[in-house]
């Protein structure tokens, strides 16, 4: 019974009982007042029509009763119910309109709350409109961002304060791929990657004294400040390293950003320029000082015949000598003096496809001979492109060459570009002598000085059918060509950076009193030959992601399959599907592990049963030397503590529980990552029953039974 | 007395120094030559000379190193010459105790000059 209805039949039972009352007191009051003899009389009228009585009184209560239902409809429950309508539209989505009945009163109040509720959804809708909008643009700014760090050719490394990454581009990851021992394992993400410590690489010392001068100079207000050092890596490499700041607000860091240029082949080959001048200067001053000693004894006189022959002979062998020297000196620098004339490192197929760009505008048909491999030319691009052209352009105004090939072909020690066209008797050829024509108007270059600077050559080869100018270029070491997955997508949200890390700080130095949410994870699962580790069963897969600040950085993995130099039992094969074919030619555990525990730095180890994973590693302690000495979590015993009520805790059900669909089941990678998926769903529900430390985690963890579980 | 004045020419060009004995022996230099530090020590051990013309750079011992290990020895002056000279260089090899630094190429005034007055200075 509602409230309501209580109420009503609370009231007219009170209605009813004030009836009572007065009919009794009527009575009483009578009683009271007339004689007996009167008093008897009434109550012989009436004594035998009490019934009859109380049923009228009865009776009366029905009219008391509806009109006193109108009224706590009318006045009670219609606002009663308006409350619970606007109640309901103000906590809800609900959009309809507050319809409450057909009491004018409520009606009223009905219609200012729709139109109140109106206001206050279109204002929602409004500032949800422009929300989204910003949201929109933030992303496409950062989408921007993320696009032109990505291009950038020099390396940008953004840090908090405490040295952790937080933003890195392309460029960054593979210069550090090409420092890392492993990068054909890590691909650099060892030593670079969100969260990472730059100190892995830079000297820390020089990095807080370059942050120390950039204070120094933005408290005393400088505009631009910045500051710059070289650093030695452990591997010999030298790098040129530009800071500066990430400014909280006019006198604050909170960051700041590195641009680091590998200057190792630029420092070399000074020394080596610097060494060659050294070197000529020494040459010639020696010979030009035994000529001047020969000048002046010729001048003194008084030598004998033979003598003076011999003087004179000494000479001309010191002239000829120090000729010698100073013709050799630009073969012998050739390298050296090459760099004065910045020449990129380009791939043909780049340079031939500009040039038929170019030739196409001119209005010749040109095919092009690309090599069937990478071909990558250390090239003045602009400069050959205008050499090639101003050759095309004589050879289809003088010779009526309407169509061209272009061909590029690589030899052991060098390159060989084609411009080739079929020859036709009715025109007239062309000339060596072409070579030597301005590749521009009232240009003192032309493609020969443009082949010498390449330290190259021209010349003109002709057969019955074709004719070609061919020109010789230096090689250039074949670049690391970012890997096409490096690529941001269109779509894909950028991994490259967490601005969150700005506020990291190093209040929580214990690790055990930091909360999950701001821990480092490395979460990995290990495929092996068997369940057995302890009984001679290999590992011969490891799949490894990082979890920072809460977000997977899918791009910084680790995923490896290893030679376990054994059979691998099939029952095994039937799991995880890896076949010796597979295994064979890939490294083995004592190159894989250090790498993988390379990655593994800085970071807590989470694995689902990580017993039996890190059993794995355990075992290969004293082969590699290596310890796993990170706090470990796992992510079934943080699942039972998560949701003790139901019964298994195996990585599916866990997965299915979280609504996560497993790609890749039963490869390291795959079970990794959605160990990793499990992880970061984990935590929020842990906090909410109070286990927010690691400390906190770890302990909850050894009380759950399943930890009974050995290996 | 004699005044026979020997002169130790160092250095690895045989035809400088050939060329050195024919401009000084004129002068009254007594000139013996030698290509290289070692060769030169023992001579230096056996006949005091007057003084010594070096090359700083020789190989395999540098000037410098025969520089540093005779000044302390030898009681005659050391002119050095120079085919890459420098103000560094200069101060080194006058650190060193040699008496005066000559660069190639140099006029037959300067080389006498220059031993004229490192002898001078080793006299005095």
């Amino acid at each position: 019974m509602s409230r309501h209805q209580r109420l009503l039949w609370a009231a007219v039972g009170l209605v009813g009982a004030v009836c009572l009352l007065w009919l009794a007191a009527a009575a009483t009051l009578l009683w009271a007042v007339l004689s007996p003899e009167d008093w008897a009389s009434v109550t012989t009228a009436l004594g035998g029509r009490i019934g009859l009585l109380l049923f009228l009184w009865a009776l009366a209560l029905i009219p008391i009763h509806t009109a006193l239902k109108a009224l706590i409809d009318r006045h009670l429950r219609a606002p009663a119910q308006l409350a619970e309508a606007v109640r309901l539209r103000m906590n809800s989505d609900v959009d309809q309109a507050i319809d409450v009945g057909e009491h004018p009163e409520t009606r009223v109040l009905a219609d200012l709350f729709n139109d109140l509720l109106a206001q206050q959804r279109k204002a929602d809708d409004a500032l949800g409109a422009q929300l989204a909008d910003a949201v929109q643009e933030t992303e496409r700014e950062r989408a921007r961002l993320s696009a032109l760090m990505s291009e950038l050719n020099r390396s940008v490394v953004v840090c908090n304060l405490e040295g952790r990454v937080l933003l890195y581009n392309n460029r960054a990851r593979l210069q550090f791929k090409r420092l890392s021992n492993a990068g054909h394992v890590t691909g650099g993400s060892e030593l670079m990657g969100i969260g990472r410590s730059i100190y892995t690489v830079l000297d820390r010392q020089q990095v807080s004294h370059a942050l120390e001068t950039l204070n120094k100079r933005l408290q005393r207000g400088a505009s631009a400040p910045s500051a710059q050092f070289v650093t030695a890596t452990d591997g010999g490499k030298l790098f040129r390293v530009q800071i500066s700041p990430v400014r909280q607000d006019e006198q604050a860091m909170s960051g700041f950003v590195l641009i680091i240029e590998n200057i190792t082949e630029d420092m070399q080959a000074n020394l080596a320029k610097d060494e060659l001048i050294n070197r000529l200067v020494r040459q010639a001053r020696e010979r030009l000082g035994t000529l001047r000693v020969a000048t002046s004894v010729l001048k003194r006189g008084g030598l004998s015949a033979d003598d003076e022959l011999r003087v004179q002979a000494i000479i001309n062998e010191h002239i000829e000598r120090l000729s010698e020297a100073l013709d050799h000196a630009p073969q012998q620098s050739a390298q050296a003096l090459l760099r004065r004339w910045p020449l990129e490192d380009m791939l043909a197929e780049d340079l031939l496809e500009t040039l038929q760009h170019q030739l196409q505008g001119m209005g010749l048909s040109v095919q092009l001979d690309q090599p069937e491999q990478a071909l990558w030319l250390k090239v003045e691009s602009y400069a050959l492109l205008q050499g090639f052209s101003a050759l095309a352009q004589r050879l289809h105004r003088d010779c009526g060459v309407r169509s061209l090939t272009l061909r590029a072909q690589a030899h052991p020690d060098h390159a060989q570009l084609a411009l080739i066209w079929p020859r036709d008797e009715a025109h007239p050829t062309a000339d060596l002598s072409w070579e030597h024509m301005p590749i521009q108007d009232g240009s003192q270059i032309s493609l020969h000085t443009v082949a010498n600077r390449h330290n190259g050559t021209v010349w003109l080869q002709e057969n019955k059918h074709h004719a070609m100018f061919c020109v010789r270029l230096p090689l250039a070491a074949p670049q690391d060509e970012l890997p096409a997955e490096w690529r941001q997508a269109q779509d894909a949200r950028p991994e490259f950076y967490d601005f969150d890390l700005f506020q990291s700080s190093a209040q929580h130095h214990v690790l055990h009193d930091q909360p999950l949410s701001a821990l480092s994870f490395t979460v990995f699962d290990t495929e092996t030959t068997g369940l057995r580790p302890s009984e001679g069963d290999e590992i011969i897969q490891i799949g490894a992601v990082r979890v920072v600040n809460g977000r997977l950085l899918r791009k910084e993995c680790f995923d490896q399959l290893i030679d376990p130099q054994r059979s691998i039992p099939s029952a095994g094969i039937a799991i995880h599907g890896i076949t010796p074919d597979q295994l064979q030619g890939q490294p083995t555990i004592d190159e894989v592990l250090p790498a993988f525990h390379a990655f593994c730095t800085d970071t807590v180890l989470v694995a689902h049963n990580a017993a039996f994973d890190m059993k794995c590693l355990q075992m290969k302690e004293a082969q590699t030397g290596l310890v796993f000495d990170q706090p470990v979590l796992d992510t079934l015993l943080l699942s039972a503590l998560a949701h003790p009520n139901h019964p298994t805790h195996n990585l599916d059900d866990v997965a299915q529980r979280f609504g996560l669909t497993i790609v890749g089941r039963h490869s390291a990678l795959g079970d990794a990552m959605v160990t990793a998926e499990i992880m970061v769903r984990l935590i929020p529900v842990l906090a909410s029953q109070g286990i927010v430390t690691l400390g906190q985690a770890l302990a909850a963890s050894e009380q759950v039974w399943q930890a009974r579980v050995t290996y | 007395m004699s005044t026979t004045k020997r002169l130790i020419v160092v250095d690895e060009d045989a035809d400088f120094a050939w060329l050195i004995t024919q401009l000084l022996t004129p002068e009254g230099w007594q000139v013996s030559a030698f290509a290289d530090g070692d060769s030169a020590s023992t001579a230096l051990q056996l006949d005091a000379p007057t003084a010594v013309l070096l090359n700083l750079h020789l190989a395999p011992q540098s000037g410098f190193e025969c520089l540093h290990r005779w000044q302390s020895s030898l009681p005659c002056p050391i002119v050095v010459l120079s085919a890459l000279p420098s103000d560094t260089e200069q101060d080194k090899a006058l650190a060193l105790g040699a008496a005066a630094y000559l660069p190639k190429p140099f006029s037959h005034q300067q080389l006498t000059a220059a031993l004229h007055s490192a002898c001078a200075g080793a006299a005095s």
